[in-house]
């Protein structure tokens, strides 16, 4: 049996080529590190009962700060680099179809995400989780809620980074992202009433085009132990950055540039 | 104006036969300008019908008369100025500024593209070339590089039917020995694959099927051999 085309070659080359670099597995372990460090650098020697809620809010702060730092830039030099090869026109001229190469090198960045989450996610229900059953169960739900709406958040942001990296330079394709992440997640507090509460069109529709990455911040419900959102306002806030998402995605998709 | 139009075939239908025709009249080159001021610079034109059909046919031409932009061209990777051309079977472009990731090994890039038998045929035509499979392919030596890349298209074109090889100075950096190698490999496999290749030197080169070269913007070409070498006939091509 001849086979030469390996199902989703491009996802396992650009993934092998971010292994090999080392980098990811150090991502990995700093979640550890951070989760295990950071919390003691609070008081908690006066109430050691914040300990716990300090660690799942390390977990998720490290997987924002991932998502700030070393995935865009993964995705950023990945996207550049296949370009500068020419492995994307190879594959162009083969018959490749745009959208499998642009969702494979996508892939090979948002797997760490997908990675780093799951990790995140184990830490809460493994070490953070509270000891009654009931609010262990909430908590449970909460965890996986988050998951959830990060991924939604993140993975879209990956393949706009890689489609910027194929098209522009590597800052600009690092820098795009990152300032989507920034006004969707912490600006977006700072302009609620300057544009929502505007009598202003304009400003109100400013308003609903930016990013709403903050609906997906349940940091404040982990810390005070709020239990999971309610089922309609989770999926309203799931439709809504999937809707975002999905948007990226395709924006990415036009942006995205096999030729060398 | 017509455009180029491609036929890429799935690889499925092993008993057709890749085919390329190139129209006359076809140009071949790059529009220049804005919008609405564009102008047509045209690096080669077909002055008469070309058909090919599965086999070695080469393109010897000098530095900056257009090789490049007319293989391209035939990839689908830029449109034709005017004209068009016909593909069946399969692309594979192998240009001369491809690299591979340098990180990986050839060995790990073979194992992810290929399984199976495909696998280890380019294996064995790795063994055959002398290429350390071990060794990181950013710290290959040029011609190193050129066999990985080879081998790499060599086996994927094999593997998928009716295939059109499209190679950019694949020879570049190599020995004399291991030209020689490869130029056997392409004379003895050429049932379904038309392989268009881009070469400065044709002393490696015995056996091929046809030879196109470029002169003052025209694109020329024979079947057949003059004198005792392709150097020859191109010699007596580009006299012409």
């Amino acid at each position: 049996m001849r086979n030469s085309d390996s199902r989703y070659a491009l996802f396992w080359l650009c993934l092998a080529g971010v292994v090999r670099r080392g980098s990811c597995w150090l991502v990995l372990l700093g979640l550890f590190v951070f989760v295990w460090g950071a919390p003691l650098l609070t008081p908690w020697d006066e109430k050691p009962q914040i300990l716990q809620p300090a660690r799942a809010q390390a977990a998720w702060i490290y997987v924002w700060m991932v998502l700030f730092t070393w995935i865009p830039f993964q995705a950023a030099a990945l996207g550049r680099r296949l370009r500068a090869e020419g492995l994307l026109e190879f594959l162009r001229a083969r018959g490749e179809g745009a959208f499998s190469v642009y969702l494979q090198m996508g892939a090979a960045v948002a797997v760490w995400l997908v990675a780093l989450v799951l990790l995140a996610c184990g830490v809460n229900v493994m070490w953070c989780s509270p000891k009654d059953p009931m609010e262990a169960q909430l908590w449970l739900g909460l965890v996986a809620q988050y998951g959830a709406l990060f991924l939604v958040v993140g993975i879209p942001l990956c393949l706009l980074g890689v489609a910027l990296g194929t098209k522009a330079g590597e800052v600009v394709a690092f820098l795009a992202p990152v300032s989507l992440l920034f006004c969707g997640l912490i600006a977006a507090s700072w302009l609620v009433p300057l544009l929502a509460g505007s009598d202003l069109t304009l400003f109100r529709s400013a308003w609903v085009l930016l990013p709403h990455y903050h609906l997906a911040d349940l940091t404040p419900r982990l810390i005070f132990k709020m239990g999971p959102l309610g089922w309609a306002q989770f999926r309203d806030t799931l439709v809504c950055l999937t809707l975002q998402g999905v948007s990226l995605t395709l924006l990415g998709r036009c942006l995205l540039r096999t030729r060398s | 104006m017509n455009h180029t139009f491609f036929k890429p075939d799935s690889g499925g239908d092993t008993a057709r036969q890749p085919r390329l025709s190139i129209s006359h009249g076809t140009k071949f080159g790059h529009r220049t300008g804005l919008g609405w001021n564009k102008k047509m610079r045209v690096l080669v034109e077909a002055p008469s019908d070309v058909q090919l059909t599965a086999g070695l046919h080469l393109f010897v031409a000098p530095n900056g008369s257009g090789k490049t932009t007319l293989m391209r061209t035939l990839a689908g990777l830029h449109p034709a100025l005017n004209g068009g051309a016909a593909v069946t079977g399969r692309i594979h472009y192998v240009s001369d500024q491809m690299q591979l990731d340098e990180e990986l090994t050839p060995r790990a890039i073979f194992r992810i593209w290929f399984s199976g038998d495909a696998l280890i045929s380019a294996t064995r035509l790795a063994e055959r070339l002398g290429l350390e499979v071990g060794c990181v392919f950013g710290k290959l030596s040029r011609g190193n590089k050129q066999k990985v890349l080879l081998i790499l298209a060599e086996t994927m074109a094999a593997d998928s039917g009716p295939s059109l090889l499209f190679l950019d100075e694949p020879l570049a950096g190599m020995d004399a020995e291991t030209r020689a190698v490869v130029a056997e490999v392409w004379a003895s496999t050429n049932a379904s694959i038309l392989r268009l290749v881009v070469l400065h030197e044709l002393e490696a080169v015995r056996k091929a099927d046809s030879l196109f070269t470029v002169c003052n913007g025209e694109l020329r070409h024979t079947f057949e051999r003059a004198g005792d070498s392709w150097s020859e006939t191109c010699r007596r091509l580009r006299a012409i």
